[in-house]
């Protein structure tokens, strides 16, 4: 129940001579983890598109493993955007003058160095050497991880930090989860004794990012009793397990809640304003603490359930009636568990059994060699006669164009003045033959004008209408001819009840 | 079906070969198609005629695993026939020379797993009925959370399980998966075809494009599920454990025998003990 398969240790034998260089493996191991980040430093000459010198990469690139490690939960990490933008930020504190572009592409870089994009593998790899059994001197490949890519079951890809990462970061190689946490807990109620708040906010940001650690084991135990029931000792050592998980996370969810209470505490007495900011937060940070162990705790509860579930499933059904095979347990698990040069045989064995036949295109000799040699069409320079379109004329959408809106707009605008309908029509059937049509529309438009709506467009004028005692017949139009003018509008009351409320129908068509 | 004189029939080599032409064509099933069926229908009740088609798939390099009116017409190449699809060939696109051994492996763990996974028990696969689904991602999943379990017990044992420098074909094939990045996109927001993810959903795709799995689209879990079909079954069960398991007893290795899976060793013969 630790992190030991993150750095495996070394193969000491049974020699007790050789039981140091265990020690000496893993710092060798731990070292290389932290190689990526030098190299981010001793690297940035070469790049090309920007003077870089001024940027501390490991900086930049520790930042970033925090941003990921902090986002990390039980099923989700970060996405690649929300990374970025905050490390943009840090970026950008270490030179602000430089373009907002160019801090977002060192952080991009950066973070395609920590997936190691460039890589077939995308990992990374340090050698270091080891006496083997025999006594003979070693050099072996240790190859690594810091920041990988994972898709989610909405399929987003997300970033994931690796075991080293979250290792390096926390500068606890080799210790064991339990005890450091333990460590961490007494650590920081003892600075928040003595007001050391800076420290204690260090302290928990990593005892959350402990709780993450230990989170995605416990997750990982769960998921295998989903699958495989027999995979996991539901005798003992599961049960054993899940017991010391719940009264572990009991005991930080107190211990959390107390430094909570004490923090907020601290947070509304503090006087100094960056004393008071630190302590809010680490009252964020301890409060994500106890959320993060609170849906733990949901998981440990759940897990008889799944137990129970998972039992009835796959132990209480029926027997197979025909002796066959467990195509995990023994095909799958043992070819994982081959050399890669003794696996490819069974697993290919498997592969040509299982696929079945396949017809390959087998090619006819008399119809290929006339393919092969039939000379590359000549790409003409003109791609051949352009086809003359067939164009269908849209029917005029408005009855009126534009410059006879305007036209009738003019005519009408009659500030100061009176006019009758017919007199206008007369005018505007000079100026256009369809004119007429609108002045009478807009004339008679303007029998019953809305004065408050114009008034709150904000319009300082409007047209009003008349009846005149007379006959129009004009220009087509025939019927009662009227008398406009174009009033000014002032106050909300008066001008527009003359003609608004006017009950005369109004004349032409 | 036999003439006068004890031999077959005029027609009948043509129905034979035409059974077998069917098993090329593994996405057309007999309930589909009336002629078909009726082929089927006569290879289970006529022997002779089951006899004309076992020997004439014999000399063409081919083995009639079962003709069933849920599977079709089984029939599968035997080892060495041109019929035969080897990982040499399904992976050819990889480049990198001192990598490529260690390809083949992922791209055939990849297959092996989603057996292992769309028939859990041994029982699914023995029920003719059973119908396994997977996804790609639990594919991946669940090989990464074997080489986790492994990993922990070589770490246990204190097994040294990096690879020596001047040997890399030494490692462990689940080393090699698991270092492998399990998603990944290209610059130009592709799929990145060296991840896990690329190498399962290839398999998955050439699993449907050979008509040994069927995909539907679940809206549920926003992605593809691939069902198992009665063919599939039946060339897993019949040929494809059997011989990577005796395979695995060549290279000494002797797969544990446990409560839940019992193992079942075919000889040369065909006859089962």
């Amino acid at each position: 129940m630790n992190f030991e398969h993150a750095t495996p240790a070394g193969s000491a034998g049974a020699d007790e001579g050789l039981l140091q260089d265990e020690g000496l493996i893993r710092r060798a191991k731990a070292l290389a983890c932290t190689a990526p980040l030098h190299d981010l430093d001793a690297n940035k000459g070469m790049l090309e598109w920007a003077d870089v010198k001024v940027y501390q990469m490991a900086e930049i690139a520790l930042h970033t493993i925090d941003q990921v490690a902090i986002a990390m939960d039980f099923d989700t990490g970060a996405s690649r955007g929300h990374v970025l933008g905050r490390v943009k930020r840090f970026v950008a504190r270490q030179a602000p003058e430089r373009s907002d572009e160019e801090h977002a592409r060192v952080a991009g870089w950066v973070l395609d160095s920590l997936i190691n994009v460039g890589d077939v593998e995308r990992a990374f790899r340090r050698s270091y050497g080891t006496v083997d059994a025999d006594g003979v001197y070693r050099v072996r490949w240790f190859p690594f991880k810091l920041l990988v890519e994972r898709r989610d079951s909405a399929g987003v890809l997300y970033l994931h930090a690796s075991h080293e990462a979250l290792n390096v970061l926390v500068g606890a190689l080799d210790t064991d989860v339990e005890s450091a946490q333990e460590a961490t807990e007494v650590k920081l109620a003892n600075l928040i004794r003595r007001g050391r708040l800076t420290d204690a906010k260090q302290v928990a940001e990593q005892a959350r990012i402990r709780s993450i650690q230990y989170g995605e084991l416990i997750h990982a135990q769960l998921e295998a009793t989903r699958r495989n029931i027999l995979s996991v000792d539901w005798m003992e050592e599961f049960p054993a397990l899940l017991g010391e998980a719940l009264e572990h996370v009991q005991g930080r969810v107190r211990a959390e809640r107390a430094i909570a209470t004490n923090m907020a505490k601290a947070r509304d007495e503090a006087v100094n304003p960056v004393r008071k900011r630190h302590a809010a937060e680490l009252v964020d940070i301890v409060e994500d603490c106890i959320r993060r162990h609170i849906r733990l705790q949901q998981r440990l509860l759940e897990a008889r359930g799944v137990f129970r579930a998972e039992q009835d499933r796959q132990q209480f059904s029926l027997k197979p009636q025909r002796a066959t095979f467990d195509l995990f347990g023994q095909l799958l698990r043992p070819s994982l568990e081959l050399a890669v040069t003794d696996a490819v045989r069974a697993v290919d064995c498997f592969f040509s059994r299982s696929t079945g036949s396949s017809a390959q295109d087998l090619p006819f000799l008399a119809t290929l060699v006339p393919a092969l040699l039939r000379p590359a069409p000549e790409p003409s320079r003109f791609a051949g006669q352009v086809e003359e379109p067939e164009v269908e004329l849209l029917e005029e959408a408005t009855r009126f164009t534009a410059e006879q809106w305007e036209m009738a707009e003019r005519l009408l605008h009659l500030p100061g003045e009176v006019r009758a309908l017919s007199s206008l029509l007369e005018e505007a059937a000079g100026l256009d033959a369809d004119l007429p049509a609108l002045v009478a529309l807009l004339g008679v438009h303007s029998f019953s004008p809305d004065a408050g709506a114009a008034q709150r467009r904000g319009e300082g004028h409007v047209r009003l209408a008349m009846r005149a005692d007379a006959t129009l017949d004009s220009a087509g139009f025939a019927g009662d001819d009227l008398w406009l003018t174009t009033a000014r509008l002032q106050a909300p009351s008066d001008s527009s009840d003359r003609a608004g409320r006017s009950q005369d129908e109004g004349a032409g068509h | 079906m036999t003439s006068a004189a004890g031999g077959y029939g005029k027609d009948d080599a043509e129905a034979a070969t035409r059974l077998i032409g069917y098993a090329f064509r593994p996405r057309l099933l007999p309930h589909r198609d009336a002629e078909y069926a009726a082929l089927v229908r006569r290879f289970d009740e006529e022997p002779a005629f089951e006899d004309l088609v076992r020997q004439s798939a014999t000399g063409l390099g081919l083995q009639v695993l079962g003709v069933t009116m849920r599977a079709g017409s089984v029939i599968v190449p035997v080892p060495g026939s041109v019929f035969e699809t080897r990982l040499e060939g399904y992976a050819r696109q990889v480049r990198q020379s001192h990598h490529r051994e260690a390809e083949r492996v992922l791209h055939g763990i990849a297959h092996l797993a989603i057996a292992a996974l769309c028939f859990p028990r041994p029982q699914d696969l023995v029920d003719d009925s059973y119908v396994g689904a997977v996804t790609a991602a639990v594919v991946d999943k669940h090989v990464r959370h074997m080489c986790r379990e492994l990993a922990k017990r070589s770490a246990e044992a204190h097994e040294n399980s990096d690879t020596p420098v001047e040997a890399p074909e030494l490692e462990r094939a689940w080393r090699a998966y698991a270092r492998r990045s399990e998603a990944g996109e290209t610059t130009s927001g592709q799929v990145a075809p060296t991840t896990t993810e690329a190498i399962v959903g290839k398999a998955l795709r050439y699993l449907v494009d050979k008509g040994l799995l069927s995909e539907s689209e679940n809206l549920e879990l926003a992605s593809k599920v691939y069902r198992t079909t009665g063919r599939y079954q039946l060339q897993v069960r019949e040929l494809a454990a059997v011989e990577a398991y005796r395979e695995l007893l060549l290279l000494g290795i002797v797969p544990p025998a446990d409560s839940a899976g019992s193992l079942r060793v075919i000889s040369d013969d065909g006859t089962l003990h």
